[in-house]
């Protein structure tokens, strides 16, 4: 798992490559933390190949955490995070991007 | 009810009115049109028979009074003896007479107020020779229509003669056309009502004596407007006077509206009939067609209901035999109505083997359908206890014989598949011979012997024949809806076209260019047995702890590196999920991790000695609760069940059993 981060004016990417599984979860959660109190988050997951249970957790909690101040956005989401996502309902709570 | 034809317009209450209104007002108006037609010819004809009938008529009158003027001047006479010539002319004057003549019984005149005439005899005169017949003693009188006179060109004249009672001779007497003219100014202004009863009709008009001459023309018809209604004229001329007959117009005009006014009453009174009677039809036909469409509405919904129920029946996934990736079942049934008569079966037999059946009842419909479910219940009940097919079937026989009043029967195929080595042990009822596809593509009949179909014969026998599959081999039943299948033409589908579709691998295909456009005649039911053989299989043993999970992956990854990465994924992220729970939550020191890659599908199970729990129980994760409101565990089994395709638990052993079976085409 690789998180690049790229900081821009409209807040901040987070380049996610490899899998987000529960292994990975614990170096997501700092990178999110990192973020601080960006406007913006874009998750970049063109280069990912599927998202855990509990990365979704971590971004559930960091939407609870930072209410409406902050827009998450999950951006080149594949076919088997887009299922995830929908039967989460969690496509509803994220703006998602193809 | 021609009314109420489905897919018909109805033509509807408005247009029987509108019908029946038109058509009454065509006949009301055609007889109008002949009835008025009739008065008025009858009206014409008889205004022109009048014309005739005046002269006639008058000349009667005159004729009458002559005659009574005759006899008044007998008895004056007393007798026929000769007169003075200034007697007779006094007779003559008296009476308004213009001729006088005393005929004795020879026929000559023996006295006349003309003198001229005195000894002429009546034997030379053409006309007063008619007049010699008073002398025969069967004749009194004579009288001469009014004609024009020998001598006295163009004048009217009209002769009447008398005899004397002992017929010693006879009175002539003459008057002129003055006289008619004379009678004619007379009716006319006094007492022309009195001609009416020469008329062969009462009440039906008069002759008048025309005035005003500026409109005269000799036959016109007119028509006048008096206080007693509509009359209708001709003019003619009676010798030179002018005149005209008249007739009330209501004469036949009347009997014309009586006779329409009669028809149109008829014609009312039926068409009254006629519109309420199409409105009680139309009323009933209509709720006649309201309980057809609720009948039919209840109907379509019972028997969608007993389709879902009999589809419902039909093992329509692989079930428990989806672990089993050694075989690979796939069973289909298309009805031709709604429920169908055919039924397929397969389930795994308490030692293991697999039962697969494939049945066909006779008929179709409901009452097939209502059979099969018995059948079918009545197979599982004994191939769920038997290990030998010849003996699940003989006691299936037996059963629905005993409970078959309706006198159904069933043929079937069912075999106890054996995955291991592929040995099929397997019982023919009647049914089509099955075919094998080997793995080298030839195509083999299974034409073991035969019995009789089930549910007629109580003690029919049926006989165990054996097949054995190799790796890659299918095993294909079906139903004669199949080779019995027809296109347009009526042509069957057939055995050779069914196995050269089978061959190709594309039997649905096949049959749907050949049956084109024609439906469907038969239920089309097929079971389809892939034997894989042997999967791949590996298993590792990991310890409860975080650095498993890495481990877990790569084993994972290793062993399923043939596979499309996007499968890959999800199990990945499946396994994840499942080891998750198994590190974090049931206690145990390690879990197992067995893989298994079959032809088409992949097998993944998790063991652990942990307490027995089962994740798939666990309270399903709600999406409708607000996302804030909603719980953080749980998301993990909705991902595992949404990303694989069949998930079952057991406890076996003391041992937590998670399987997961995903599917490679898709």
């Amino acid at each position: 798992m690789e998180i690049t981060r790229i900081d821009d004016d409209n807040g901040v990417t987070l380049r996610l490559h490899g899998c987000l599984d529960t292994a990975a979860a614990a170096e997501f959660a700092t990178a999110l933390e990192a973020t601080g109190t960006a406007k913006r988050i874009t998750l970049d997951m063109k280069e990912l190949e599927f998202i855990a249970s509990s990365a979704l957790r971590l971004l559930v909690a960091t939407r609870k955490k930072r209410g409406n101040e902050c827009e998450i956005v999950l951006s080149g989401v594949n076919d088997v995070v887009g299922e995830v996502l929908d039967v989460t309902g969690l496509n509803e709570v994220f703006t998602v991007v193809k | 009810m021609i009314f109420a034809m489905k897919g018909r317009k109805s033509f509807g209450l408005t247009g029987y009115i509108v019908t029946t209104v038109f058509f009454f007002a065509v006949i009301v108006t055609t007889s109008w049109i002949f009835a008025s037609r009739w008065a008025w010819k009858q009206t014409v004809s008889t205004l022109e028979w009048a014309e005739g009938n005046f002269i006639a008529t008058l000349d009667d009158e005159i004729a009458l009074e002559l005659r009574f003027v005759a006899i008044a001047l007998q008895e004056r006479l007393g007798g026929c003896h000769p007169c003075s010539a200034q007697e007779m002319q006094q007779y003559a004057a008296d009476y308004q007479l213009d001729e006088i003549n005393i005929v004795d019984a020879n026929g000559i005149v023996i006295a006349s107020n003309l003198p001229e005439i005195i000894g002429a005899d009546f034997h030379n005169t053409l006309h007063a020779r008619d007049f010699l017949v008073l002398m025969e003693p069967t004749r009194t009188a004579v009288s001469h229509r009014f004609r024009i006179s020998d001598d006295d060109q163009g004048a009217f004249h009209k002769y009447y003669g008398i005899h004397f009672p002992d017929k010693s001779g006879f009175l002539q007497l003459g008057v002129s056309y003055r006289r008619f003219t004379e009678q004619v100014h007379l009716y006319s202004e006094y007492e022309y009502k009195a001609l009416l009863n020469g008329w062969k009709f009462e009440n039906v008009g008069h002759y008048q004596e025309v005035e005003d001459l500026s409109d005269f023309r000799p036959g016109k018809i007119f028509e006048r407007r008096t206080p007693d209604g509509i009359v209708y004229g001709r003019y003619f001329y009676f010798y030179d006077i002018p005149l005209s007959a008249l007739l009330p117009r209501s004469r036949f005009f009347a009997q014309r509206d009586m006779t329409v006014i009669l028809i149109a009453l008829a014609l009312g009174v039926l068409s009254a009939f006629f519109i309420f009677f199409i409105f009680r039809l139309e009323r009933s036909s209509r709720k006649l067609a309201e309980l057809h469409a609720q009948a039919e509405a209840r109907n379509a919904a019972d028997l969608a209901l007993a389709r879902r129920i009999q589809m419902s029946v039909l093992p329509r996934r692989g079930g428990i035999l989806t672990e089993n990736l050694r075989l690979s079942l796939r069973g289909e049934m298309r009805p031709a109505r709604e429920v169908g008569g055919d039924f397929y079966d397969f389930f795994r037999a308490p030692d293991g083997r697999v039962v697969v059946v494939i049945a066909d009842v006779a008929g179709k419909g409901i009452p097939a359908a209502m059979f099969a479910m018995q059948a079918i219940r009545v197979l599982r009940y004994y191939f769920g206890r038997c290990t030998d097919p010849a003996e699940a079937v003989t006691m299936a026989n037996r059963d629905l014989c005993a409970e078959n009043d309706a006198e159904m029967f069933v043929t079937v195929w069912a075999g106890i598949l054996n995955p291991a080595d592929g040995r099929i042990e397997y019982v023919n009822a009647g049914h089509n011979r099955p075919f094998i596809r080997r793995a080298d593509g030839s195509i083999e009949k299974v034409a073991g012997k035969g019995g009789l179909f089930l549910g007629m014969f109580e003690n029919a026998d049926y006989v165990r024949n054996t097949a054995v599959l190799r790796k890659n081999d299918r095993l294909f039943l079906y139903t004669d809806g199949f080779t019995e299948a027809m296109n347009p033409q009526k042509q069957c589908f057939g055995e050779a076209r069914f196995c050269a579709a089978l061959r190709s691998g594309d039997l649905e295909g096949a049959l749907k260019r050949f049956v084109g456009n024609a439906e469907q005649s038969d239920d089309l039911t097929s079971v389809a047995i892939d034997f894989f053989g042997a999967p791949e299989a590996a298993e590792r043993t990991f310890p409860c702890e975080e650095a498993s999970f890495a481990a877990a992956q790569d084993f994972l990854r290793e062993k399923l590196r043939n596979i499309a990465p996007a499968v890959t994924a999800k199990i990945l992220n499946a396994a994840d999920e499942v080891i998750v729970n198994i590190v974090s939550y049931s206690g145990a020191s390690d879990f197992l991790l067995r893989t298994e890659c079959g032809r088409d599908r992949v097998k993944i199970e998790f063991r652990d000695a942990g307490k027995p729990y089962n994740p798939l129980k666990h309270s399903p994760y709600d999406m409708h609760v607000p996302i804030a409101e909603r719980p953080v565990g749980g998301l993990g089994l909705v991902i595992v069940r949404r990303l694989i395709h069949w998930v079952t638990y057991r406890h076996i052993g003391g041992r937590n059993v998670l399987v997961m079976v995903q599917k490679l085409d898709g």
